[in-house]
């Protein structure tokens, strides 16, 4: 489904230094995997992501998404393709304040050109576990609900991949286990996922694991998929 | 429309600083167009192609004292010959002073103007009860007066005044009838003075034979500065030539007067217009920073919402309807408070107030453009980042 061949990014701080963050990165993702990004702070994990989710443009190389060479696409292009092909699930939740759970979910559909929205924010708040908490703001949701929701927000478009950046990252340790289970098992109901962390009892989540350093990857693999499941599963199969 | 409701504080702030400076604007402006507009009602109500040709005052000298007052060389034939100028319309000679009136217990202090029929022409007044005398009450002399407003007020205090009997200096008159008032005009009280007939002021009260003033109505207003030039060539020479001395008359251009006025309060209206527009650029001020503020805060927002697909134009749709409808609302409250303000003015003071379109269109245009300028532009700004760097920004 993805294929990066020799990605390179490189920064310009204003100070005019430039950083090379991502140096000739090839990778293939095929439909239904769920690969952990793993590497030390620094080491480009996150502007691979945001390479790979089209939020960002790689100064090198060629990315192509189903074939569709996707490197050069306009900017209203690339959002309409994150739209409708991507979700996204940050660190930091980054829900709107003072807006319901519901709402929040609803907001890529705010820019969806599909018709046939009706319902779907509702059943992805479902999927999540979160059905009796549609009309609550975030600040009256825990952490691991307010992540929860960003799921929500990140499938209810329905998108061929799952992009998460340390979505684990501000959430103890009971609560990250729980977000690992539901992307597990959003992952056994078919969903591709790639997920970024630092934190190798989170990566061990997933299949396979890409170890990057200095924007270099320097190991990729298969991992045995180690149940880490602490807390009962929330998800029933979409 | 939820953010700005979210943001209530900050947007009542935004607002309230709109609505100020747009008050201010449509307010000063209000007063300014209001008082334009009744110089230019006086004018006309006083007729922009009046002229009015009086002695002059000068100094004779009478038993080795030097005395000064007007001269006493215009006459009926002056009149006469003025009248037949081109250009001229209407003219009426006017013989007047300030008299005691008394109608039974009652005095008043007013002008009493002896003048011919042709005078309510020249001077465009109209009478509200009874009638005007005519040529004939003032070729057989009547005693017959036509009272200004005020002074049937003063005299008759509402009751009716046509039919009674005054006396003017002590001679009994009619009232046969009472002008419409006109109200304060700037060169005398027009409301507040008594006609009769020339002959009769001539012969029975004045006893005079020189005319204190000729009113002259001219055909076209373009052509009042001609006709005055006119008259004073005809009265020069006429003068002259029985005494060759200085003009001893002069010739007034009633809206010349308003025009000075009107230019006056032009620069006023300037003026306060300004210090206008700086209320409006103070609040404007206001509202930029509020808006570019809250574009940064919420940057983190549209970051999110340009990662979840909103395109760019997206982004400055949402931005440009929520600054558009925020300085909407604030202009309208603030032309709200101006017209409450301009009611309460026009109540309490004898300011003249009038809906000032050039400034509601101006004001309008220039919150408009602080919508845009300050909610879109730099929300299109933020739109075209990265979203992650926009995410990040904080
Ligand atoms: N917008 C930017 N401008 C300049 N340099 C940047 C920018 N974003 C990232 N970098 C640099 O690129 C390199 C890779 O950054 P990246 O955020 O991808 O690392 P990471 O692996 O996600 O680290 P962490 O685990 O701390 O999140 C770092 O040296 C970082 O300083
Ligand atoms: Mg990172």
């Amino acid at each position: 489904m993805i294929d990066l061949e020799s990605i390179g990014k490189t920064y310009t701080r204003q100070t005019g230094e430039s950083v090379r963050a991502l140096d000739d990165v090839s990778l293939r993702i095929e439909r239904g995997e769920f690969v952990a990004i793993v590497g030390a702070s620094g080491s480009g994990k996150s502007t691979l992501m945001n390479v790979l989710g089209l939020l960002d443009e790689p100064t090198e190389g060629r990315y192509r998404f189903d074939a569709e060479d996707v490197s050069n696409l306009s900017l209203a292009a690339r959002a309409g393709f994150r739209n409708a092909r991507i979700g996204f699930v940050f660190q930091s939740f980054h829900l709107l304040a003072r807006t319901s759970a519901l709402e929040n979910v609803e907001l890529p559909l705010l820019y969806s050109d599909r018709a046939d929205i009706a319902g779907l924010g509702e059943r992805a708040l479902a999927a999540v576990g979160l059905a009796d908490r549609m009309q609550h703001t975030p600040a009256e949701l825990s952490g691991g609900q307010q992540q929860r929701v960003a799921i929500a927000r990140a499938l209810v478009n329905e998108p061929d991949l799952l992009l998460a950046d340390e979505p684990t990252g501000n959430l103890d340790a009971a609560v990250a286990a729980e977000i690992m289970s539901i992307l597990q098992s959003l992952n056994r109901a078919g969903r591709t996922i790639v997920l970024v962390t630092h934190d190798p009892a989170m990566a061990s989540a997933a299949r396979r694991l890409v170890r990057l350093a200095h924007g270099r990857v320097v190991s990729d693999g298969p991992i045995a998929s180690g149940d880490i499941t602490l807390a009962p599963t929330v998800l029933e199969a979409r | 429309m939820r953010a700005l409701g979210a943001r209530r504080v900050r947007s009542a702030l935004a607002l309230a600083g709109a609505a100020t400076g747009v008050a201010a604007v449509v307010l000063t402006a209000a007063v300014g167009v209001g008082t334009a507009r009744r110089i230019d009602e006086q004018i006309q109500s006083l007729g922009a192609n009046l002229l009015i040709v009086r002695p002059a005052d000068v100094k004779r000298l009478v038993a080795r004292q030097a005395l000064s007052g007007p001269a006493t060389t215009l006459t009926l034939d002056d009149f006469a010959a003025v009248g037949a100028l081109r250009g001229v319309a209407h003219a009426a000679p006017g013989v007047s002073a300030t008299m005691t009136v008394k109608h039974d217990a009652t005095t008043t202090s007013t002008t009493v103007l002896g003048t011919t029929p042709a005078f309510a022409a020249v001077r465009r007044f109209h009478v509200r009860t009874g009638r005007l005398f005519d040529d004939d009450d003032d070729r057989h002399a009547r005693r017959v007066a036509v009272l200004g407003a005020e002074v049937a007020d003063a005299l008759f205090a509402g009751a009716v005044a046509v039919g009674q009997a005054i006396r003017i200096r002590g001679v009994p008159f009619d009232v046969i009838g009472v002008l419409a008032p006109k109200g304060v005009l700037a060169d005398g009280d027009e409301d507040n003075q008594i006609l009769i007939p020339f002959h009769t002021a001539a012969r029975r009260v004045f006893n005079v034979t020189w005319l204190s003033s000729v009113f002259v109505s001219v055909v076209n207003p373009t052509e009042v500065s001609s006709v005055e030039t006119r008259i004073e060539a005809l009265l020069g020479a006429r003068h002259r030539s029985e005494r060759d001395v200085a003009d001893d008359f002069e010739v007034q251009d009633a809206a010349r007067y308003f025009t000075i006025q009107r230019k006056a309060s032009e620069t006023l209206r300037v003026l306060t217009a300004g210090i206008a527009a700086v209320a409006l650029g103070v609040g404007g001020t206001g509202i930029m920073a509020l808006m570019l503020l809250s574009i940064r805060e919420r940057s983190d927002e549209i970051g999110l919402r340009v990662a979840v697909g909103a395109r760019p134009r997206d982004i400055v749709a949402q931005f440009l309807m929520e600054s558009t409808a925020l300085v909407v609302a604030g202009w309208l409250g603030g032309v709200a408070v101006a017209l409450f303000g301009g009611i309460a003015i026009a109540r309490a003071t004898s300011l003249a107030i009038a809906p000032p379109l050039a400034a509601l269109a101006g004001s309008f245009a220039m919150v408009m453009i602080i919508g845009i300028g300050f909610g879109a532009f730099p929300a299109r700004r933020a739109s075209l980042l990265p979203p992650i760097r926009a995410m990040a920004e904080r």
